[in-house]
Formats: structure tokens, sequence, C-alpha cells
């Protein structure tokens, strides 16, 4: 167990400036029975129309407009979290979990994911963790771990086809070889400890637990990670989106700051 | 009798039996993004919901107003040469034709008053009532409207119209915005009015471009948001298209059964699903006297008769069929009851069905008229408009 102070910021700049600006945003950490926030505010600009809700996927999202010229779009979230409360989230049962057993069109497997599959075997009593734990191993032996060769649009086949990638890679991969076994999994946003960027992993359900797998540092997530949202791939877990008015080029800083509280 | 008059008797028939379609319809699609009892109790396999195109995640757990999803339901139906009716397809999205019969009958009536006196035909012009009630009974409060996706859309005369019949505003996107959790419209003066319920002709990918397709110019930008916190009604609801999908018509009789505990009123066409081993066995004896359907195709695309192809075509089909076997329904052809149509001024047969429009307010509510459409070409039996059928007011008569 930790007590991690945490800071996500990002802010988007736009020269020229933008107007009529449609945004979602989930960057937002929620309490579960692996992590509990303890402390937490948001601060978004600009803020002229705020909202709040909560996902179909129970992730939380703040969402708003703005119908005035701005220069820039941006969003400071801070708290605390004690983390590795528990090694798993309850899942629900396996008739409700059919929605994260089935490929997306960025999980869909091609030749590449196919053959490389077809290596593993599994013992047919094998559970569904060992057996996505045996993936997790696999894919970290053959994966390198290599920034700027994909980006956010790169599908789990086109990842495995190039050898390397990110987080996200790792984790579309990831699922994708999961439902290829017909394990309910799902993608995972979330930050890190230390300073970086967010980090994506993976979360697969056996007998009514979810559990969370990192393939990029090849671990059960326990007390280093903060979750923030969850959904069937990255599309679902974007941390923001926009829609506005306007001809202009964006420039986006963002970082992410996970530190252990000091011990008084 | 053609059923473009529709004996008293078989229409109270028919009347019983969409109504109970169309609720065991609401269940379902109630049940898939709430519980999923019925996936749990195998009735429905989880495969079909799951790769449906139909199917939106972004439904799950969300209650519409009133539990009501299926509004405006579209039934298609035809009746076999032996007087039998079989349902050939739910339309649970966007259905649309209803203004054609309205506008004929008005022609008609005009034209031929006696016509309406001599004969014992149903008045079929309390559609647009039907409607707003259904849109009331939903409404969270403020303003109803009706939102085209403008006016090059095939079906605006549609839209124009059942605004014009119902008093509900007609808008495009750009006149309606979400603020503060609530969506206005906005008149040319800028004056924000509160809207409480949409009928929205657009389908759910262009609803709104931060909950669906985000390249849609036509959506308003968090509309959706707003639904989920029940703060507007949408008919049809997002979502509904799992519950109209081809392959889910073959389990609409067992949900009947399993929701209502009743046997089904109304029968679907012999339907094979060549996911199942023995449905595929009967596929392969049988295929030159059947009709192949893509389950992800409409709108009469995706359609091949086991009879009309060559060698070659019927064994890359095969072929196809074995490799994505949860692609494709297979039904008996039925020997469909012709209905006479003038074609250059001369009376010909013509294949048809019939499509009836199901309302679902606080009860469900079957309008005495309906959709008749025909095959434009006489070897057809594809009667589509997009693939240039015909279509004809439809009498229901009062005895």
């Amino acid at each position: 167990m930790k007590e991690l102070h945490f800071t996500y910021r990002m802010r988007l700049s736009f020269d020229p400036p933008v107007e009529q600006h449609r945004f979602t945003l989930k960057c937002v950490p929620h309490s579960d029975a692996r992590q509990e926030i303890t402390a937490l505010t948001t601060d978004v600009y600009p803020k002229e129309f705020l909202s709040d809700d909560t996902d179909a996927f129970g992730n939380h999202c703040i969402y708003g407009y703005s119908a005035g010229q701005h220069d820039h779009f941006s969003v400071e979230v801070t708290g605390r979290a004690r983390t590795g409360l528990s090694p798993f989230t309850p899942a629900p049962p396996a008739h409700q979990l059919g929605l994260f057993k089935y490929q997306t069109a960025i999980t869909a497997p091609g030749e590449a994911l196919t053959a490389f599959a077809a290596q593993f075997s599994f013992p047919a009593d094998m559970g569904a963790l060992d057996r996505a734990c045996a993936f997790m191993n696999g894919l970290h032996d053959r994966f390198v771990y290599t920034p700027g060769v994909t980006d956010i649009h790169t599908t789990a086949e086109q990842a495995m086809a190039l050898g390397q990638g990110v987080c996200q890679d790792y984790a579309h991969i990831l699922l994708s070889l999961c439902r290829m076994e017909q394990i309910p999994c799902r993608y995972a946003v979330g930050m890190l400890l230390g300073e970086g960027l967010s980090h994506a992993w993976v979360e697969i359900a056996d007998g009514e637990r979810w559990y969370a797998l990192d393939p990029t540092n090849r671990l059960l997530v326990d007390d280093q990670h903060i979750k923030i949202s969850a959904g069937r791939d990255y599309t679902d877990c974007t941390i923001n989106q926009g829609l506005f008015v306007g001809r202009t080029r964006q420039t986006q800083q963002a970082v992410v700051s996970v530190q252990e509280e000091k011990k008084p | 009798m053609g059923f473009d008059r529709l004996p008293k008797d078989d229409f109270a028939f028919l009347e019983k039996g969409l109504k109970q379609r169309v609720m065991a319809l609401n269940l379902f699609i109630q049940d898939i993004y709430g519980e999923k009892q019925i996936i749990r109790d195998r009735v429905v396999p989880e495969e079909f919901v799951y790769a449906s195109s139909g199917y939106l995640a972004q439904c799950e757990g969300v209650q519409p107003p009133k539990g009501v999803y299926t509004h405006i339901a579209g039934i298609d139906l035809v009746q076999g040469k032996d007087g039998s009716w079989y349902i050939l397809e739910d339309n649970l999205r966007v259905p649309s034709g209803a203004s054609y019969p309205m506008i004929a009958r008005d022609l008609c009536r005009r034209s031929s008053p006696e016509t309406f006196r001599q004969y014992q035909i149903e008045d079929d012009r309390n559609y647009a009532q039907l409607l707003r009630k259904t849109m009331d009974h939903v409404n969270t409060g403020g303003h109803t409207v009706i939102l085209t996706p403008g006016r090059y859309n095939a079906a605006y005369f549609e839209h124009s119209y059942l605004a014009e019949q119902t008093g509900a505003h007609l808008v495009t996107g750009s006149e309606l915005i979400v603020e503060n959790d609530h969506l206005y419209f906005v008149d040319y003066s800028g004056r924000k009015e509160p809207v409480g319920a949409v009928y929205r002709r657009i389908s759910d990918d262009y609803l709104d471009p931060m909950n669906f397709r985000d390249d849609s110019v036509i959506g308003i930008p968090h509309l959706y948001d707003i639904y989920r916190k029940g703060n507007v009604a949408l008919l049809n609801a997002p979502g509904n298209g799992v519950a109209d999908d081809k392959g889910i018509y073959y389990f609409v009789p067992k949900m009947i059964k399993y929701y209502l505990g009743e046997e089904p009123i109304l029968q679907n066409a012999p339907t094979y699903l060549p996911f199942y081993p023995e449905d595929m066995s009967y596929v392969l004896d049988h295929f030159d006297e059947l009709v192949l359907k893509d389950v992800a195709e409409a709108g009469g695309y995706g359609v091949v008769f086991g009879s009309k192809m060559t060698a070659a075509q019927k064994a890359d089909f095969l072929d196809l069929l074995r490799r994505e076997p949860r692609r494709f329904i297979a039904q008996e052809v039925i020997d469909f009851r012709d209905l006479d149509i003038m074609d250059e001024g001369k009376r010909v047969p013509r294949k048809a069905d019939l499509r009836a429009f199901v309302l679902l307010g606080e009860e469900p509510m079957v309008w005495k008229s309906g959709l008749t459409r025909f095959s434009r070409n006489p070897d057809s039996f594809i009667v589509n408009s997009s693939q240039g059928g015909g279509f004809k007011d439809t009498w229901v008569l009062s005895r």
C-alpha cells in the first residue's frame, strides 16, 4: 500500500485562437476497491459551461463548452490516492462481460497477431489470469519499447507487425491476444509512479474479479498505478476530446507526476 | 383480396401480434443494455449481440425517459399465397415511410371523396396525433422538435410533413445547442427555448460528434451526455439497432416467450442460422430453395437467392458462408401474394410487402394504415424504394 500525491496537467495552445469549443475530459480518477482517492481538485480553463457525469463504462467525465475566443485550453487535476488496497476489483458475472470479449476495430488481429498467438498453447483447465500472464510475458520478450514509431491511431495488428511501440500498443496487443482466448478484458488509462506521461495497461476478468496487468513493465498492478478510466480500447478512454471552430495550430504540453507522500 | 385493402379481422390479428412483438423488442433492448438476463439464460447467444453493428456500448446502463426505446417501429410483413402472414423485418432505428400513405390518402380523398363515403375504410388521418402522443409521453419538459439532416436528404419531405402535421419544430443540428446540461432550440433572433423531446431522423452514428462519429457535422455535440442524464428524450433511442439486426430477428419469437410468457401471435419467415451446425447442414442441403441475407446489410442489399447463382458464384459463397457463418441468415423463399399495380396504364401483379407502424407511448398503438411497397420489376422480390420499388396507400376496412 502507498500514499501517493498526483498531478495531471495539460495545456493546449491555439494560434490563432479558436471559438465554439466543445470538450470532454476523462482525466479524473475515482475510488474503487484497489485505490481510494482521498483528496481531489480539478481546474479547467475556459470554464464558461462545465458539467460532469459518469459514462457507460463508469468513467468520470468532465464536459463543457466555451463559445468565446480563447488561445489556450488547460486542465489540472491534483490529489492524493491510497493505492494497492486490493489485488483486484470486483467484476460483474460472466454474462454481463460480453462487451469486453469481442475484438474492436483497433484490437482486431491480422496475420502478425494470429501468428504470434499460435505460439501459445494452454491446457484446458488453465485460468484466464494465467493465460493472460503468459501472453504478457511472451509479448514483453518479443516487443521493444520505442517511443515515436507508433501514434494514437496505430492498431494492435500494425504494432505487432512493427514489433515496437509504447504502452498503448502493448495494451492493445495484450487485449487482442486475450480476446482471441475469449477472456473478457479492458483497456485502462492512468498514472504511474514517477514523472512522465499518462500510462496504459490492461484489466482482465477472471471469476468475477478484474486483475490488472501492465504489459509494458511486465507486472501485475500493485500500488504504483492510479487508474483513471477503462473501456474496450483507447477510444473509450480518450483523455481529452475536443471540437472547435477555427483553423489553428495546436501545441500540447502534458505532464503527469506521481510521488510518494512524505511520512510525517 | 390484396392487403392494400386489409379486412377488419386481418388487421385485428396483425394489431395484436404487432403490439406483442414491439413490447418484447423494447424489453429486449432494455435487458441488453441493462441486466442481460436473456444472455445469462442462453436464449440469445452473446455473439449475436456484440457482433451486431447496431449494438452501442455507449448505451450500457443508460435509461431512456419512461423506459421507451422503440417509440416508432416499422415492421415489415408479407402475406403468403395461402393468406398466412409472416414478419420479414423489424425496423427500429429510423423507420421512414408513414408520410407516403398519409399524402396518398389525402390526394385520394380530394380527387374521389365518394370512395370514402361508399366504402367502409378506416380513417387514418390520426397518425400525427398518435405520433404527437408518443413524443409528449417521453418529453422531459420543453419543445418537441423533429431533427432532420437537411433539405437534401431523401426523406426531407417526410420530415417536414410530419413536423407540419404534429406541430413540432423542424430543425437541423445547427439550430440546437447543449448548454448547462439541457438542450435548447435557438431561433432566428438568438433566443433560446428548452427542448424536451427530439424525434431525430439522423442515425445514431451522426447524432453527437462528441460521443459517436467525430466527423459528423449534422449532429449536436454533447446531446448524448444530457440524454444519459435524463434531460431530453431521443426518439428512437440510440442503440436500438441491436434488436433489428437480421441475426437477432431469428430470436424474436423466443424473446416473446421469454419476456412476456406468451406464444408469438405473428410468425417469422422460416429462418435458419448457419451459426448452428444443424441449421448449416440444412442450408447446405437445401441451398437452391433458400434466400440468403447478409446481416450487416440493409435496404435490400446483400440478399442473394441460391437458385439464381452460377456454379462459380455458389462455390465462392459457400466458402464465405463456412468461414463466417454468423454473418448470414437463410430463409425459405415465401411465395408472396401478388398485388395489382398500374404500370403504364395496365393492371399488372407485383410482389409486395406491408410496413406497419407501431408507436409505443404509454401503450403500444398500431396505425390503422401502413405503407404498401411493391417491386417495379416483375421478376424481383425487392421492394425497397432505394432499388426502384413503389408504394401504395393501405386501406384498413372497418367491416
